[in-house]
C-alpha cells in the first residue's frame, strides 16, 4: 500500500510543481512586462 | 492596438483556482481506494482532469483561430496563442501522469495504444504551433499564419486520429492489456472526478486569462516600442534587441 | 481556369529548373536520406533478418522525415521581394501555391524513387504488387508535396524555416506514414490495401483544399 502512495505522491508532486511552475511563469512574465511599459510611458 | 492598456493586477482568477483545487484535492484524498487498483486511483483524479483540459484547450484554440480569421481581431489571436500555450502545458502533464500511473499498473512507463499515441502527437503539434508563433515577429503576419496553422491541425487531426486508431485495431499489443479503466463503483469517486474536472477547468480558465492580459500587455510594449524608436530607425542597424523577449512564447 | 492552370505549370517549371541549376534535392537531400538508410544498420546491427523485417519501415520514415527537406528548399526561396515579384506579376496565389506543391511532388517522387532503390538494395526488400507500389509512391508524394508547400508557407521565410517545417509536418503527416507503411504490409501479406489507399487519397485532397484556401490570405500577408 505504502508503494501505491509513494506512486499517488510522486503524480502529485509532478502535477502541483510543474503547475506552480507554470503559474510562477506567468506572473514572473507579466510583472516584467508590467514593469517595461511603466518604464516606456 | 490598443493604446490604453489596464495595468491593474486583477487577483479574483488566481482566488477561483486555488479553492477550486482545494475542494478537488480534499475530495481525491476522501475518496474511497479502487478495489483492483488500490490508491493508485488517486492519480485519474489528476490525470483526467488533465487530459479533458488538453481537448479542451485545442478547442478554443480553434475557435480563436476561426474566430480571428473572420474578424481580424487581435482578440481572438491572444486567446488562440494563450489556450495553445496553456493546452501544451496539459497535454505534457498528462501524458506525463499517464505514464506516472501506467508504470505500477501495468509495469511499463508507456503502451502503443490509440489514445496515448494520439495524444503524443497532439502534443508535437501545438509545440509546432507555438514554434511557429516565436519565430514570426510581426503581429499580423503572426496571427495570420498562426490561425492557419491552427484551422490545419484541427483539419488534419480527425484523419491522424482515425488512421492510429485504424492501425492500432489491425496489431493489438501482444503481451500489455490495457483495461478500459477502472470500474467506477463508489459514489464518492464520482464526485471526485466530477471535482476535478469542474477544478481544473477553473484553473485553465485562470491561466487563460492571465496569459491574455500577459500576451496584451506585451503587444502594448512592442507598439509602444515602435513608435519610441521611429526616429533612430534610419540611423543604424542594431543587433537585434531580445530584452523584452519578443518570442516570450506568445 | 486555364489560366490558374498555364501560371501553375509556370510557377512548377520555374522551381524544378532551379532546381535543376542548384541540384540540391539531386546532390544534397537524396544522399543525406541514402546515408540515414546506410545508418540504421550500424546502429542497430546487421542481422539480414531484422533489415529485411524493418526495413520497408524504415525506408518510409527516412521518407518523411527526410523527404520535408525537399519542402524546405521552398521555403528558402519564398523570400520576401520574390512573393513580391510573384503578386506584382499577377500571379495567382492558388497558382503559385499550385505550382509549388507540383515542383516539390516531382522531386518527391524523384526522392522515393532513388533512396528506394538504395532501400531495397540494403535491407533486401520484396517488390511485391509493383503497380500498387507505384501508385503508392506517387500518394506519399503528392501527400507530402502539398503539406511541405503547405507548412513552409506558412512559416515565414527567413531563419528557422529549416527546422521549423519539418516539426510541423511530421506529426500531420502520420497518415501518410501509416497509410504507406500498411499498404506494404497489406501488399506482403495478401490483404486488401483499398482502405489505405482512400486514406491517402482524403489526405491529399484535404490538403490540397486547406492550401488552396489558406493560398490568398497567405499571400497578403508576409
Amino acid at each position: 500500500m505504502s508503494g501505491q502512495w509513494a506512486w499517488v505522491t510522486f503524480a502529485s508532486l509532478v502535477f502541483y510543481g510543474s503547475l506552480a511552475l507554470f503559474v510562477g511563469s506567468i506572473v514572473w512574465r507579466l510583472r516584467r512586462a508590467r514593469a517595461r511599459l511603466e518604464e516606456l510611458s | 492596438m490598443t493604446a490604453q492598456v489596464e495595468i491593474r493586477d486583477r487577483r479574483w482568477p488566481w482566488y477561483a483556482a486555488v479553492s477550486a483545487i482545494v475542494v478537488a484535492l480534499t475530495l481525491s484524498m476522501i475518496s474511497p481506494a479502487d478495489a483492483v487498483q488500490g490508491d493508485l486511483i488517486r492519480i485519474m483524479y489528476i490525470h483526467v482532469p488533465a487530459a479533458w483540459l488538453a481537448y479542451l484547450a485545442f478547442t478554443v484554440t480553434l475557435a480563436g483561430s476561426i474566430g480571428y480569421l473572420a474578424t481580424k481581431r487581435m482578440v481572438f489571436d491572444r486567446l488562440a496563442a494563450s489556450s495553445a500555450e496553456v493546452g501544451v502545458y496539459f497535454t505534457g502533464l498528462a501524458i506525463l501522469l499517464g505514464m506516472i500511473w501506467g508504470k505500477p499498473t501495468w509495469g511499463v512507463w508507456w503502451t502503443w495504444d490509440a489514445r496515448l499515441t494520439l495524444t503524443a502527437i497532439m502534443f508535437f503539434v501545438y509545440v509546432g504551433y507555438l514554434a511557429l508563433r516565436r519565430a514570426t515577429l510581426d503581429p499580423d503576419a503572426r496571427a495570420k499564419r498562426s490561425a492557419i496553422l491552427g484551422v490545419l491541425a484541427i483539419v488534419q487531426i480527425p484523419i491522424v486520429h482515425f488512421s492510429v486508431v485504424w492501425w492500432r485495431t489491425l496489431h493489438q499489443p501482444p503481451s500489455i492489456i490495457r483495461p478500459d479503466g477502472p470500474a467506477i463503483q463508489d459514489p464518492l469517486m464520482v464526485v471526485a472526478l466530477v471535482a476535478g474536472v469542474v477544478a481544473f477547468t477553473v484553473v485553465y480558465a485562470a491561466l487563460v486569462t492571465k496569459r491574455m492580459e500577459l500576451a496584451r500587455i506585451e503587444d502594448a510594449v512592442v507598439a509602444r516600442e515602435a513608435t519610441l524608436e521611429r526616429p533612430v530607425a534610419g540611423e543604424a542597424v542594431v543587433a537585434p534587441d531580445l530584452s523584452p523577449e519578443p518570442g516570450g512564447a506568445r | 481556369m486555364s489560366g490558374i492552370r498555364r501560371q501553375a505549370l509556370a510557377v512548377a517549371r520555374r522551381d524544378l529548373a532551379r532546381e535543376r541549376r542548384r541540384g540540391e534535392v539531386l546532390w544534397v537531400t537524396i544522399p543525406f536520406g541514402v546515408i540515414a538508410l546506410l545508418l540504421v544498420p550500424l546502429a542497430i546491427g546487421t542481422d539480414q533478418a531484422t533489415l529485411h523485417r524493418v526495413g520497408p519501415g524504415l525506408y518510409w520514415v527516412v521518407v518523411l522525415l527526410f523527404g520535408v527537406l525537399v519542402g524546405v528548399r521552398g521555403a528558402a526561396d519564398e523570400t520576401g521581394p520574390q512573393r513580391d515579384a510573384a503578386a506584382l506579376l499577377g500571379l495567382d496565389p492558388v497558382a503559385v501555391f499550385a505550382g509549388r506543391t507540383i515542383a516539390t511532388s516531382s522531386l518527391l517522387v524523384l526522392f522515393e524513387i532513388v533512396v528506394g532503390v538504395a532501400a531495397v538494395a540494403f535491407y533486401d526488400i520484396d517488390l511485391i504488387g509493383v503497380g500498387w507500389l507505384v501508385v503508392v509512391v506517387l500518394l506519399v508524394a503528392a501527400g507530402l508535396g502539398t503539406l511541405a508547400t503547405l507548412a513552409s508557407s506558412i512559416v515565414a521565410a527567413g531563419a528557422g524555416a529549416a527546422a521549423l517545417v519539418p516539426l510541423l509536418v511530421a506529426p500531420l503527416a502520420i497518415p501518410l506514414l501509416l497509410g504507406a507503411t500498411q499498404s506494404l504490409d497489406g501488399l506482403r501479406q495478401g490483404r486488401s490495401i483499398l482502405s489505405w489507399i482512400l486514406l491517402m487519397i482524403v489526405v491529399v485532397l484535404v490538403l490540397g483544399i486547406v492550401g488552396v484556401v489558406s493560398s490568398g490570405p497567405l499571400q497578403e500577408s508576409r
